[in-house]
């Protein structure tokens, strides 16, 4: 009696903390169904405002939009540096590069846009470069808009990128490659044919990790966009906060909840399938 | 002719990123011993008053203190949960164990921002708690997850015959896990406390839905560069790498990095 019981003695105070999370989430729910004024009953109202609301409804395509963006420019700069490591690099190099991953995977993230400040400020490093060469005859606006932003969230994702990427090659199969090599193909056919399709559980794992990473960001769009670009944590922070408009900031919140969930089991489904196909 | 150059295509396009990565904490280093009170680079002289002027800003001492409470108490409760949670799950097989596998990963699967308002509504709801004890439950809840599957992967790795074998000969089992199992799989514990704290120290998007009068250091640094335009953030900032750095030999030489990701 006393062993079957143990295992659930063991995992009950986690689960009593976990529980905490469930009750805040089904109040989320519960405020994202009030209706304005004080009426009790429960009503569509919120999510009927963010969907018809022009300026709400730009806050989740806009998101959207930046999260893919910055997620393909992260894909493109990342699987390089995690090639580069496995394959080329020498142990020493390999170990280098590995705890410079980690230290700025475990660095402030409040920080790292600050050093982008420093960066792509008016008086930054890029526009001093620019105006000293004579490139620029004024400060070029490098944030407060679109383009900062993307740049603040491709720096803050690329180390979750590489490691999710390094994993997967790291297990490559080196002999498929050489055979490829051994039946004649070239360089780049063996790279498009064999060792890419063999990366795809990786990509998948890093495109998945950095959409909602980028998707969910809050620090970004207002130290690197000034507070002036739309995106959806932006809106609930005002909306919970600042506007203490709980239901609107409570239906913005499920909404993100849903898009979240929908693109992890969208991708999970993915790797899924390509893993199957890859088995037969 | 045509091989090197590929490898030395790749080697600076890899370069080119590193660069890229590591250059905002190259600027923030520079410009914290900058004699000027200006965050233009290049700096203008060497000094290291910013660096003072860190211990003598208020919200800085307030917020270090703050945080140093968050991540050592909520760390400290993950890991009196973490554990015996990833014994249950390695060690036993009951009913409801997959189920409580992915319960206990949950708050992995909940954006931040959700989970932050998620439990500034929880607290309006109980209404009798404090600010603080909202954040250490916040907290707990962020770290958990990584402590639970980091002890799992450490507890899968030890062979379960030894803690058996002590229990044969006699020793009871709170007996056999403090003195075979905690021993054998203690540097991945030690590993799982520095990543608790690490992660607790530099959460910042959830934290802000909570913060009361009492800022935690990553909040006061981000009002301090909403509002002052000197290099005293750059002089936290640079104490705040060394401590980074401190924490990654730690988990280094504790769990072994390759590990901790993959």
């Amino acid at each position: 009696m006393f062993a079957r019981l143990m295992p659930y003695t063991l995992v009950a105070p986690a689960l009593l903390l976990i529980s905490t999370l469930l009750m805040g989430l089904s109040s989320v729910l519960g405020w994202s169904f009030q209706g304005g004024s004080g009426s009790e009953a429960a009503s569509l109202i919120q999510y009927e405002n963010l969907a018809t609301n022009e300026s709400y409804r730009h806050f989740f395509t806009y998101s959207l939009w930046l999260a893919a963006v910055s997620t393909f420019v992260a894909l493109i700069l990342g699987f390089p540096v995690a090639y580069y490591m496995e394959i080329k690099a020498s142990p020493h190099q390999r170990r280098l590069i590995f705890a410079g991953l980690l230290a700025m995977f475990l660095s402030d993230y409040v920080l790292k846009m600050f050093g982008l400040i420093l960066i792509l400020g008016r008086s930054g490093l890029v526009n001093r470069l620019a105006m000293g060469l004579g490139l620029a005859d004024s400060p070029l606006r490098l944030m407060y808009n679109e383009f900062g932003v993307l740049v603040g969230l491709v720096s803050g994702i690329l180390p979750y990128m590489i490691l999710s990427l390094n994993g997967v090659i790291a297990r490559l199969d080196k002999r498929l490659q050489e055979a490829a090599a051994l039946l004649g193909a070239p360089p780049w056919r063996i790279f498009l044919l064999v060792t890419l399709p063999l990366c795809i559980p990786g990509i998948i794992a890093g495109t998945m990790l950095s959409f909602l990473l980028s998707l969910n960001s809050f620090v970004t769009p207002m130290l690197l966009g000034g507070g002036r670009v739309d995106m959806i944590a932006v809106l609930i922070f005002d909306q919970a906060i600042n506007l203490a408009n709980l239901p609107l900031g409570s239906a913005a919140a499920g909404v993100l909840f849903l898009i979240s969930g929908a693109v992890i089991l969208l991708l999970s489904l993915l790797g899924d399938r390509y893993q199957k196909r890859f088995q037969r | 002719m045509s091989r090197s150059f590929q490898f030395s295509f790749l080697q600076a396009l890899t370069f080119g990123v590193l660069l890229f990565m590591a250059l905002p904490n190259l600027i923030v280093l520079a410009i914290s011993f900058n004699r000027e009170a200006t965050l233009a680079f290049p700096p203008s002289g060497l000094s290291f008053a910013w660096y003072l002027n860190v211990f003598k800003t208020p919200s800085f001492a307030v917020g270090l203190q703050q945080s140093v409470l968050l991540a050592t108490v909520s760390s400290a409760i993950s890991l009196a949960l973490g554990i015996p949670a990833a014994l249950a799950i390695v060690r036993f097989r009951f009913f409801g164990r997959q189920a409580v596998n992915v319960f206990v990963m949950a708050p992995l699967f909940v954006p931040e921002v959700v989970m932050g308002i998620a439990m500034l509504l929880w607290a309006n709801a109980v209404s009798t708690i404090s600010n603080t004890t909202t954040l250490v439950i916040l907290h707990c809840l962020i770290v958990l997850p990584y402590v639970v599957r980091l002890v799992v992967a450490n507890l899968q790795g030890m062979d379960p015959n030894l803690e058996n074998a002590a229990m044969l000969l006699g020793a009871r089992p709170f007996q056999a896990f403090f003195r075979i199992t905690v021993p054998l799989i203690g540097k991945g514990l030690l590993g799982a406390t520095v990543f608790a704290i690490v992660m607790s120290f530099h959460n910042f998007t959830a934290t802000m839905f909570l913060i009361g009068s009492r800022p935690t250091l990553p909040v006061a640094a981000y009002q301090y560069i909403r509002t002052e335009n000197d290099p005293t953030v750059a002089a936290l900032s640079t104490l705040m790498m060394l401590a980074g750095i401190l924490a990654v030999y730690l988990m280094e030489r504790w769990i072994g990095l390759e590990r901790l990701v993959r």
